[in-house]
């Protein structure tokens, strides 16, 4: 199983400890001190990650996001999901073990959402 | 005849060079004349004329011509500038300043750093480097590194006026760069410390239209980050102070295809900067 593949809607999921980051202007900057790899996060992006704080499931942060932004559930799930796959691709977040389930993840859809990374201007 | 050179100061970096001439010990003084300390040195290089070249007895170059030596030298000062300064965020990046208003310039080797502060100083902008910035760890003040300004052969037709004339027993002697003090563009060129305001990313691109695009300050600290000394190893504890200088910033990407219009574009964001600022 790939690490995106271990993603799913009752996973939970921290920031790894090897990634420092900063808040400005709503985006976010990611660093991973292993790989020296740095990381931009649009506004939706960051909202996300700082919800990533290892206690709340995918699925309950969707849950979240949904009400406080009057969405669509199942588009919130596949937003998050999307983020946390990216997130997890790269290996700037961990599965905390404890609440880590699996029965959500074989309903989940593919990721098609929007791209929470920024890339520099035409690289 | 005296062939001591000095007392220097690159930021914390305190150095005199003993010369293998007088006419090299001249020339030096006068490349590196906005550095003069007037102070004793806590460092002293000596350089012979078999380009074996020294820093407090120590070797570092154990020699082959006087050009090569005297290229290690000025490298060598540039790397113990940046290493002088341990706690700050210091920043490969090119740097002036206009009515108090910063512009940093961060980019890697051969983006044109030294060419846009050549061309910006000669429009009238003070100069603070086109190596190294460092700021200042309370203050987040740009401290002035005022070495002279390396211009690449590629660059020279731009430039004409700034042709160094030689004494002709050092013509072959010194580097293929041209090294161009401050005050050989314009005397009391030398811009004092300022607060940075405006953050210019240049990029060298001769595919599209000279312009300035503004950018995120997220992105910009990310490009920032790829351009400070010691990030990999030190990011945790540099990350928000990049970010805070950030935050103090207007931030553009600037894709330079001609110069003039280069200098015209970074011209009229600072001038709004200093107009806002005196409002």
């Amino acid at each position: 199983m790939t690490r995106r593949e271990a993603i799913h809607g009752s996973a939970v999921v921290q920031p790894d400890p090897h990634v420092a980051w900063i808040e400005i202007d709503g985006e976010g900057v990611l660093f991973d001190e292993r790989s020296g790899a740095l990381h931009v996060l649009n506004p939706m992006g960051m909202l996300l990650w700082q919800c990533l704080d290892g206690s709340a499931t995918l699925s309950e942060i969707a849950a979240d996001c949904a009400a406080v932004f009057d969405v669509d559930l199942a588009r919130a799930r596949r937003q998050v999901l999307e983020l946390a796959r990216d997130l997890s691709e790269l290996g700037l977040i961990d599965s905390a073990p404890a609440r880590t389930l699996g029965a959500e993840a074989a309903k989940t859809p593919p990721p098609d959402g929007p791209s929470f990374l920024d890339e520099p201007p035409d690289t | 005849m005296k062939s001591e050179a000095g007392g220097f100061r690159a930021f914390d970096f305190s150095f005199s060079v003993r010369m293998p001439s007088s006419a090299l010990a001249r020339w030096l003084d006068h490349v590196l004349s906005a550095l003069a300390s007037g102070s004793d040195a806590e460092h002293r290089y000596e350089l012979d004329a078999a380009g074996r070249l020294c820093l407090d007895g120590d070797p570092l170059v154990t020699g082959s011509t006087i050009r090569h030596g005297v290229e290690q030298l000025l490298w060598h000062i540039n790397q113990r500038a940046v290493a002088s300064l341990p706690a700050n965020a210091v920043l490969h990046a090119a740097a002036v300043s206009r009515n108090g208003i910063g512009v940093i310039l961060p980019a890697p080797m051969e983006s044109g750093k030294t060419t846009l502060a050549t061309a910006l100083v000669l429009a009238g902008f003070g100069y603070l480097t086109d190596e190294a910035v460092s700021f200042d760890v309370d203050s987040l003040d740009v401290l002035p590194f005022p070495k002279p300004l390396s211009i690449d052969r590629g660059a020279w037709r731009l430039f004409p006026e700034l042709e160094p004339r030689l004494d002709r027993a050092i013509t072959g002697a010194v580097p293929d760069q041209w090294q161009v003090a401050p005050d050989d563009i314009r005397p009391g060129a030398t811009a004092a410390s300022c607060h940075p305001s405006i953050l210019v990313f240049p990029r060298r691109d001769h595919e599209r239209p000279t312009s300035l695009v503004p950018i995120g300050r997220g992105m910009a600290v990310r490009l920032l980050a790829q351009n400070c000394f010691r990030f990999r190893d030190e990011g945790r504890r540099l990350l928000p102070v990049l970010a805070d200088v950030a935050r103090h910033c207007e931030c553009y990407v600037l894709d330079v295809d001609d110069v003039d219009t280069a200098v015209e574009l970074v011209t009229k964001v600072t001038d709004a900067a200093v107009a806002s600022v005196s409002r």
